[in-house]
């Protein structure tokens, strides 16, 4: 049994400019000890999709309309606030994007690092100072019973990232939920703090939900790949399937966006168009519109996404009926 | 942070000289003043002012021996009043004031306080605009408005309490204290609201929550102190503001304390009693401000650095 | 490469900062109330000559003093005076001290602010150690003084309050001026080789417009009040004019008997400082480019 079964998710914002579909229709699963990484870009519902599980997706203006989500035999979606707040920060952790901004900067690191210890396992304060200590080790934070008495402002960003990281995992959650954790840092910050995670990982048997834009982060950590687009899902499979066998135009056309060494004198490429609004209702697949290969059938029905070989799925219709299939490995990938 | 507190203080020092020097040489220039020589006086008072100011001294010495005795808490002797020296009048002054204050203050931050988090914690509906509108009317019914309708609903129509007076009828201290005090309730309410909406939006709002926090110890734990920073740094001016509202609300209630007899002064043209009483009041409030400026320090971690 | 052509996707018309904040003002209620409320007191304060049911010195002491009535609609004072009359009469000075001497705090502030910030270095810091000094002096104080030792002359009162106000404007600005330095925009006119003074006319007036407007709207009853708290303790307005301050001192002398002398200015006085106050927050709220429907 998967460790968490999200099952046709669809959480809309009501706004002044109409209604936006941030998460539409989307059902994945994380199983035990795996990574799972969900790769869009802004406007797809990534974040979106890992909010509305934590009950973190403010109530106006956001609600979410259906779906299930099954963790360790609870339905997150519809169990009680009281139940979903036991859950939150104890066996599901998750880890923000700034970790200036979303660290409280009145409290010193020690307090952030220990309430929800406290609140979740009863342990008391003193025990629960020592297990921060051992925390910021774990982490790679020298001189931890010093700096457990600092505010944020007084670490750099790589270090508050860190520190982040250890609140999450203090607890020893089932699954951490990663939102962009790298997006914030520079470039050799990013992977000290992917290898961390990864570290850490499989020496906690956790599983791990790891959501960013940024296609190079992905390959060197998940185990699956979620590919979002306006709210649905595009892509999904094994990491390495769909990168080197994509599915979807979508996927490719990321894949080809992604600016290597071995490129050199070609130019950059884009995807046309760019990303909708979400208020619309479409009527067909939500990429048709920028799409190379879309046809008139893209743009009148809604694609499902099905299963077109082990474990690797897409909700490309053309794709899915054969018509492009060799029109895809051609673009080349990363 | 020791050196934000030396840079205000250092400020503060000049400023109360510039004050002090400042009223010093304007009274001199007042038509009809104690240094007016067309000016015939009484006797006695003659007798004291030139005992007190030197006049035959060149005016810089009289400054300076001024100075010097401001430091012994010697202000002189009362313009009008032959036998009461203006340190007397503001000493028996003083407590009522004070005390009038104090009411005032707790009213302020009890009442608005509370109003403000009401509002913050379900903004755009009702809980929210119901306070927000009461406070709105303590913005727009100054105190020289609210104080005389209070008298006329409480005192004359319906006789509850009384109106004037301080510690001779009982409850004669509730009209003045929410008089003075409700103005600033509405501005410390209309600050906690503001500063409580902008924390509860910021990132660490979220992960507090998404911890698993349960909500009252979000609010209380980690968005107070934040929200309640504007409040702090309210308080500075907000003294000012009180000691300038005690001038009417003792006016309106005839209670005896340090504002009414300023206003008298004012009117009496008792140029000593302006004189000391004003640099009183400018020292109270520059020590508010510079406190004020302490505490807002002090409870932000981030400017303690610089 | 030809860049591709966007095709439009049908996303809402875009929106300039201004017909955005128009637009949002236009849903706030109260504070088009504010604005349609205020608008018509300068109207009635602009046509008061010409409209007031009386002339203003007009005495009946025959009458006295005498509740609202069909002649009188808000009343007389015990000389007979129209009430109705002396409000109108009132606000014309009431409001006229308020916009001008905001005009004066206005011009003071903006211009000390934009020159302190965009110079920076020594200049900025000296002139803004000013403003600190001046700050921490306690201005009511020195008003009264200024008042008792002076005598009430309107012309140094407007001055006194425009002294007063200037300071917090000055800050604002200058805090504005100092953050849009800093923004890439205007390294990237500088960088085109645009003149300073454009820089500053084209760009960072119509930036730090937003809270000049919202300072403005909400100083000007500050000033109202202000003037209305000295001319009640008698250090303001003097008669023959006469202000709401004034007329509401005169109303709680006599507010046990005649109780509508006393209500009546209060009411308008407070009704217009309601406008200007939710105007000003509801100006505050249009103009930031980041609340959302808060």
């Amino acid at each position: 049994m998967a460790l968490l079964e999200v099952k046709n998710l669809k959480t809309n914002f009501y706004t002044r400019y109409g209604v936006s579909r941030a998460v539409d229709d989307v059902s994945f699963a994380v199983e035990k000890g795996e990574t799972v990484g969900i790769v869009g870009e802004s406007g797809s519902g990534k974040s979106v999709s890992c909010y509305s599980l934590m009950g973190l997706v403010p109530s106006p203006p956001g609600k979410i309309e259906s779906g299930s989500a099954l963790f360790n035999g609870i339905d997150l979606l519809s169990c009680s606030k009281k139940e979903l707040r036991k859950i939150r920060g104890n066996t599901i952790s998750m880890v923000f994007q700034d970790p200036m901004s979303s660290l409280n900067p009145y409290l010193t690191i020690g307090v952030q690092l220990t309430e929800h210890l406290v609140l979740h396992k009863g342990i008391s304060k003193e025990e629960a100072r020592k297990k921060a200590i051992s925390a910021l080790l774990e982490v790679g934070i020298q001189d931890p019973e010093i700096r457990i008495n600092y505010h944020p402002h007084q670490l750099s960003g790589g270090m508050r990232q860190r520190v982040m990281i250890a609140m999450a995992l203090i607890t020893e959650p089932l699954l951490l939920i990663a939102d962009e954790p790298t997006t914030a840092l520079d470039v050799t910050i990013q992977a000290q703090i992917i290898d961390l995670i990864n570290d850490l990982k499989k020496r906690k048997e956790m599983s791990v939900i790891f959501i960013t834009h940024d296609l190079g982060v992905v390959a060197g950590i998940a185990d699956h790949v979620l590919v979002m687009y306006s709210g649905r899902i595009m892509e999904s499979g094994k990491t390495r399937d769909v990168y080197y066998d994509p599915l979807h135009p979508y996927t490719r056309a990321l894949l080809k966006s992604t600016p290597s060494v071995e490129m050199k004198d070609k130019e950059l490429y884009v995807i046309p168009g760019h990303p909708p609004e979400n208020y619309e209702e479409v009527k067909g697949c939500v990429f048709a519109s920028r799409c190379e290969f879309a046809s008139d059938k893209c743009r009148s029905t809604i694609p499902e996404l099905q299963e077109l070989s082990d474990g690797h799925y897409s909700s490309c219709l053309r794709v899915q009926d054969g018509s492009i299939a060799e029109k895809l490995s051609e673009g080349g990938s990363v | 942070m020791f050196k934000i507190i030396l840079n205000r203080i250092l400020i503060a020092i000049p400023v109360l000289l510039i004050v002090i020097t400042v009223t010093f040489f304007f009274i001199r220039m007042a038509p009809g003043g104690p240094f007016d020589t067309e000016k015939v006086l009484p006797p006695e008072i003659t007798k004291n002012l030139n005992k007190y100011y030197n006049l035959d001294k060149p005016v810089f010495l009289q400054y300076t021996d001024y100075l010097k005795n401001l430091t012994h808490g010697d202000f002189g002797p009362s313009f009008r009043h032959s036998n009461r020296t203006v340190s007397e009048m503001i000493f028996t002054g003083l407590p009522i004031t004070f005390e009038l204050g104090v009411y005032a203050i707790l009213i302020a931050i009890c009442i608005g306080i509370f109003a403000g988090l009401l509002a913050a914690l379900s903004p755009n509906s009702m809980q929210d605009y119901i306070p927000m509108s009461f406070a709105m009317t303590g913005i727009c019914m100054p105190s020289f408005l609210l104080g005389p309708v209070l008298v006329l609903i409480f005192g004359i129509w319906f006789d509850l309490l009384p109106v004037s007076g301080w510690n001779t009828l009982p409850g004669d201290k509730i009209l003045p204290s929410i008089t003075l005090g409700a103005t600033y309730a509405a501005y410390v309410a209309r600050l906690t609201r503001g500063g409580m909406l902008e924390v509860m939006y910021q990132d660490f709002i979220r992960t507090a929550r998404a911890k698993g926090l349960p909500e009252a110890m979000v609010v209380m734990r980690h968005a107070l102190r934040g929200g309640l920073l504007p409040v702090v740094s309210f308080l500075g001016p907000a003294i000012a503001g009180l000691l300038a509202g005690s001038f009417v609300v003792e006016t309106i209630f005839q209670v005896p304390g340090l504002g009414r007899f300023y206003i008298k002064a004012a009117f009496d043209r008792d140029y000593t009693m302006i004189l000391g009483t004003t640099i009183f009041y400018s020292a109270l409030i520059i020590f508010f401000n510079l406190f004020s400026d302490i505490l807002t320090s002090w409870l932000d971690p981030r400017l303690r650095e610089h | 490469m030809k860049l591709p052509s966007v095709k439009k996707i049908g996303i809402e018309k875009g929106t300039s900062l201004w017909s955005n904040s128009w637009y949002r003002l236009k849903k706030n209620r109260l504070a088009m109330v504010g604005l349609f409320i205020l608008c018509f007191m300068v109207l009635i304060a602009l046509l008061t000559p010409w409209i007031a049911p009386y002339s203003y010195e007009v005495q009946d002491l025959n009458l006295g003093a005498a509740p609202p009535s069909a002649e009188h609609w808000l009343g007389t004072d015990i000389f007979g005076r129209d009430l109705l009359t002396r409000i109108m009469y009132g606000s014309r000075i009431s409001l006229a001290v308020g916009f001008l001497a905001t005009a004066v705090s206005l011009i003071i502030g903006v211009a000390w602010g934009t020159i302190s910030g965009f110079s920076g270095g020594r200049v900025d810091m000296t002139m803004m150690r000013i403003v600190d000094i001046l700050y921490a002096l306690p201005f009511i104080i020195f008003v009264i003084l200024l008042m008792v030792v002076f005598g009430r002359n309107l012309f140094l009162l407007f001055m006194a309050i425009g002294a007063i106000e200037w300071l917090t404007m000055a800050r604002i600005i200058r805090g504005q001026v100092l953050s849009i330095r800093e923004k890439e925009y205007i390294d990237s006119a500088i960088m085109t080789g645009i003149s300073k003074w454009r820089i500053i006319t084209r760009h960072v007036i119509p930036n730090t417009i937003g809270p000049i407007i919202v300072y403005t709207t909400l100083t000007i009853p500050s000033v109202i009040l202000l003037e209305s708290f000295l001319s009640f303790l008698g250090l303001g307005i003097q008669p023959p004019m006469s202000s709401w301050g004034l007329l509401i001192s005169y109303g709680v002398e006599t507010m046990e008997e005649y109780p509508w002398l006393l209500i009546f200015p209060g009411v308008v006085l407070s009704v217009t400082l309601f406008s200007l106050n939710f105007l000003g927050d509801g100006l505050r709220d249009a103009l930031d480019p980041k609340s959302t429907t808060r």
